[in-house]
C-alpha cells in the first residue's frame, strides 16, 4: 500500500524540522498513522469478510 | 498530572541515555529529581506526596537498582510513612530501567533466563504494600546501539509513559499526538500553520474512520455469534 499524504508529510517534517524533539515527534507520528491505516484496512477486511455470507445467497 | 522522576545513577553526568531521557522529561514538564548522597527525609517525603505518578529511573545493576536508590528507599519510605500512614496510597509507581543487554535475552531459556516481570517483582511488592498502583515498567535496551529513528521513537514513547494513563490504549495515543500537534499549531509561524492544521484534520478524520469501522465490526461480530 502506498503511504498516504499524511505519512509523507510527517516523514518530510521528520527530516526537515530544525529541533530534534520536533523531528522525533513527526517520526513517531508517521509510525502512528501507519498503524492507524493498518487497523483501518484490517477492520474493512473483517467487514468485507463478514458481509460475504454464502448462506444468504 | 504531576510526574516525579527519581533518577538513581551513580555517574549521571556521563550517561548519554539519561541526558537523552532528561530532554523528554522536560518537554512534558515532569519533575527531574536526581538522587545524591545528601537528602532530607522530610523534603523527599513531601515531594513524593505532591506527585501523582512516581517514577524510579535507573540502570540495571545486578538485576536491581544501584545502591543509592535502595539507601534512599530504606530511609525515606519508613514503615510509618509508607505502610501505617499509607501516605502514598492511590498514587502510581513506574520504573524506567536501562540495560545494555538486548530484550531477547530476558526470557526463559535465553541468556538471562528470567523476564523483567520476574526480576522486578520486589518493586511490585513494595507498590502493593504501600497502596501504590503499579505501572508496566518501561525498559530501555541498548540505547547506544539504537538507530536514530529508534531513538526518536523512544523519546516519544518515554514522554507518553510519563504522561498517559498506563497501559495506554491506541485511542489514547492517537489523542496524545492530536494534542501535541494542537500545541505546535498554536506556536507555528503562519506559513507552517496551514499545513499542520491540514495534518491535524486528517489525523482526526482517520481516528473517526477507525472508531466507526471498529463499531461496525463489533456489531457484526455480535450478530454473527
Amino acid at each position: 500500500m502506498d503511504s498516504s499524504w499524511l505519512v509523507q508529510a510527517a516523514q518530510r517534517l521528520a527530516q526537515d524540522s530544525s529541533a530534534y524533539e520536533e523531528r522525533a515527534f513527526f517520526q513517531a507520528l508517521s509510525q502512528l498513522v501507519l498503524e492507524q491505516e493498518k487497523r483501518i484496512a484490517q477492520a474493512q477486511g473483517e467487514i468485507d469478510g463478514r458481509s460475504w455470507d454464502e448462506q444468504a445467497w | 498530572m504531576q510526574t516525579l522522576i527519581i533518577v538513581a545513577h551513580p555517574q549521571l553526568a556521563e550517561s548519554s541515555t539519561q541526558q537523552f531521557l532528561r530532554r523528554g522529561a522536560e518537554l512534558v514538564a515532569a519533575t527531574w529529581h536526581p538522587l545524591t548522597q545528601n537528602f532530607t527525609i522530610a523534603a523527599e517525603q513531601s515531594q513524593l506526596q505532591a506527585a501523582q505518578r512516581i517514577i524510579w529511573q535507573f540502570p540495571l545493576y545486578w538485576y536491581s537498582a544501584p545502591a543509592m536508590l535502595k539507601a534512599w528507599q530504606d530511609q525515606v519510605l519508613t514503615s510509618k510513612f509508607a505502610i501505617q500512614q499509607q501516605a502514598l496510597a492511590g498514587k502510581e509507581l513506574g520504573l524506567v530501567v536501562t540495560t545494555n543487554t538486548p530484550a531477547r535475552d530476558y526470557q526463559s531459556g535465553a541468556a538471562e533466563q528470567f523476564t523483567f516481570a520476574e526480576l522486578l517483582r520486589p518493586y511490585q511488592a513494595l507498590a502493593n504494600k504501600s497502596g501504590l498502583h503499579w505501572l508496566p515498567p518501561f525498559i530501555v535496551h541498548q540505547f547506544s546501539y539504537q538507530t536514530d529513528i529508534q531513538q526518536q521513537q523512544l523519546l516519544i514513547a518515554y514522554q507518553q509513559y510519563l504522561t498517559l494513563a498506563q497501559p495506554a490504549t491506541f485511542a489514547e495515543r492517537q489523542q496524545w499526538f492530536e494534542q501535541r500537534l494542537q500545541q505546535m499549531i498554536a506556536q507555528a509561524p503562519a506559513a507552517q500553520r496551514t499545513q499542520l492544521e491540514l495534518m491535524q484534520n486528517e489525523l482526526i478524520n482517520k481516528r473517526d474512520d477507525l472508531a466507526e469501522l471498529r463499531w461496525t465490526v463489533e456489531q457484526m461480530r455480535e450478530a454473527d455469534d
